[in-house]
């Protein structure tokens, strides 16, 4: 029986935490790098503090996590209902209750990383003796690890009842392109991870701006731009994914690497679209004209970076994360040494040389 | 009545070198997949055979152009390597159980294929009416059976002028009224100046269709039977 667990863990967490490195090492920043290191104990203790003392702040918190929690859902129901996770419906050979056990468990470990600041949260709380909260706290998370398993059992438990639920779906009429296709891709299989990529981007941009006033400096634009590039780079992975699975045949076809390469950078450069928008309303108010326009720039080729790395071949999957970190740092200095736009041409050189090279050197990994 | 000279020239059409492998190989690691000093396969339809994990679907997705490689493979005198897209331009590859993106339709394959392989409105009107799956077509292929998606891999390797047409495992999932169908396509296709790859492992029936020769793949290389 430990055997079915241990395999479970093997195919449906594993993937989550590789497939999800990037959003967790955005929100790790978020949370732990743009504070001074002398002043993080305490911007801390504040945060929970006002978490705790706050009821709207709670809520805010709540409805984060439970969006990760959705987030963390879709994923395993996903590989739940792929094909190649079939074998996993041995499961249902289990008696209900042990394999949604099980699932809880699943769940729980997917849910780690946030349980982990709740430690500190259940710490602080305590401490400051709000009791009633942390229970609210304690109810909340339960709930959520109970919904996730009980969802998950029961998907892989009915899954040959037809859904009552419709998913509502985009019809786009560019998908007879390379760049519609990818497009395709996101905006109908990739909803909510999407979706969510665009909260944390949206969201954080959105603070930015309303702190920016005249005279401001770039850097702040450029480094809030940057982290919210990082929460987009599961979409970059999960593009090349697609590509490996569903588009390999096209390898066949007479299209230059060049058109390819710009369909994704085309593509990258339309999902930041919205936080451009958002932008808008600061030029001349901490950002320039010439600034502004250098941002899609920035972020195209940013992401254009990170998808040539994943067609580095024989590339060790466990070396993603620490390509990302360099790249974000390397960009990260760049930008605060103003060199916004040289780090953009140098990306977009780089990166299409590495394309170019690697395209038909990679071999897809079905 | 041919000449005596005209009859040599078909000759030396017929057996110029389409396909040339050169010190080909294909290893994961130390592992070597497929490794061909030299092969030349010339016009024709030929039988890819050999046994499970051989090597013949490798064989065929290098030479589709879909899969790297040590070596060279020329066709027509067209170096894969060294001119990708005028290569490609050449040839076409259906896949034995092809994965396609579920939220298109039939119809927004076909004409993406069709942009990227300069084929005319007519061709893809009479290829579908050929295959006859017009019906399903608007619908999208996630919804598809294995055996329409099949079908319309099948229909997406003959679009366009293609010199050589690789069909990896042609016979499965297809009902066998469709099998004189696509026979008599292949055969449509080679008096117009195509080639073709086949592979399979099952025997093919000598009314529907007799290959010119075989590719045997086995022992890790692939050897050239002529008929």
């Amino acid at each position: 029986m430990k055997g079915i667990l241990h395999m479970m863990i093997k195919v449906l967490v594993m993937p989550f935490y590789k497939n999800h490195a990037g959003l967790l090492f955005f929100v790790f920043f978020l949370m732990f790098g743009i504070v001074e290191s002398t002043q993080i104990v305490f911007y801390h203790q504040s945060l929970i503090y006002g978490m705790l003392s706050s009821g709207i702040f709670l809520v805010v918190v709540f409805v984060i996590w439970l969006l990760y929690q959705l987030k963390s859902l879709h994923f395993l129901l996903k590989n739940l209902g792929d094909d190649a996770y079939s074998f996993l419906s041995h499961v249902t050979l289990l008696p209900a209750a042990q394999s949604f056990l099980y699932f809880l468990l699943i769940s729980f470990i997917t849910f780690l990383p946030v349980f982990f600041y709740t430690l500190a949260i259940y710490a602080i709380g305590i401490q400051q003796a709000f009791y009633e909260v942390l229970a609210l706290v304690f109810v909340f998370q339960l709930a959520l690890w109970l919904m996730n398993a009980w969802m998950l059992n029961h998907s892989i438990r009915q899954r040959h009842i037809a859904s009552r639920v419709a998913v509502p779906t985009l019809a786009l009429p560019y998908q007879q392109t390379q760049t519609g296709i990818y497009a395709g891709y996101l905006f109908k299989e990739e909803k909510s991870a999407l979706l969510l990529s665009k909260i944390f981007s949206l969201v954080l941009i959105y603070i930015v701006k309303e702190t920016l006033e005249p005279g401001d400096d770039f850097r702040i634009v450029g480094i809030t731009w940057l982290f919210a590039l990082l929460s987009h780079t599961y979409l970059v992975q999960k593009l090349k994914t697609f590509e490996d699975h569903s588009l390999s045949w096209t390898r066949n076809l007479p299209i230059p690497v060049t058109k390819t390469f710009f369909s994704y950078l085309v593509l990258y450069s339309i999902l930041m679209v919205p936080e451009l928008l958002l932008l808008t309303g600061s030029i001349g108010r901490g950002l320039s004209l010439l600034q502004f326009t250098l941002l899609p720039i920035f972020s195209s080729t940013f992401l254009m970076a990170i998808h040539a790395y994943l067609l580095k071949p024989n590339r060790d999957p466990d070396q993603f994360l620490t390509y990302l970190f360099w790249l974000f740092l390397g960009c990260f200095m760049l930008v605060l040494s103003k060199l916004i736009w040289v780090t953009g041409v140098a990306m977009l050189l780089i990166s299409f040389l590495l394309f170019r090279k690697r395209f038909f050197q990679y071999e897809p990994v079905e | 009545m041919l000449e005596p000279n005209q009859k040599l020239s078909v000759l030396f059409v017929r057996q110029t070198a389409m396909l040339q492998l050169t010190h080909l190989k294909k290893a994961y690691g130390s592992r070597v997949i497929l490794e061909v000093p030299h092969l030349i396969i010339p016009d024709g339809a030929y039988w890819i055979k050999g046994n499970n994990g051989s090597g013949k679907t490798t064989l065929m997705k290098i030479i589709g152009g879909i899969n790297p490689f040590e070596g060279s493979v020329i066709l027509n005198g067209i170096d894969l390597i060294k001119n990708p897209m005028a290569y490609r331009q050449q040839v076409s590859f259906a896949e034995a159980e092809p994965v396609f993106p579920g939220f298109v339709t039939g119809w927004d394959l076909i004409r993406f294929v069709q942009k990227t392989r300069h084929a005319q409105d007519e061709s893809i009107k009479t290829l579908v009416d050929y295959f006859g799956i017009e019906s399903f077509l608007s619908y999208t292929v996630g919804t598809y059976s294995s055996g329409m998606t099949k079908k319309l891999s099948l229909l997406l390797s003959f679009i366009g002028d293609t010199k050589l047409i690789l069909l990896d495992e042609p016979l499965i999932t297809l009902e066998d009224s469709f099998l004189p169908i696509l026979f008599s396509l292949i055969k449509e296709r080679q008096a117009s100046g195509s080639s073709f790859l086949l592979s399979s492992h099952q025997p093919f029936r000598e009314d529907q269709f007799v290959p010119n020769g075989k590719v045997i793949v086995e022992n890790q290389t692939a050897e050239f039977i002529a008929s």
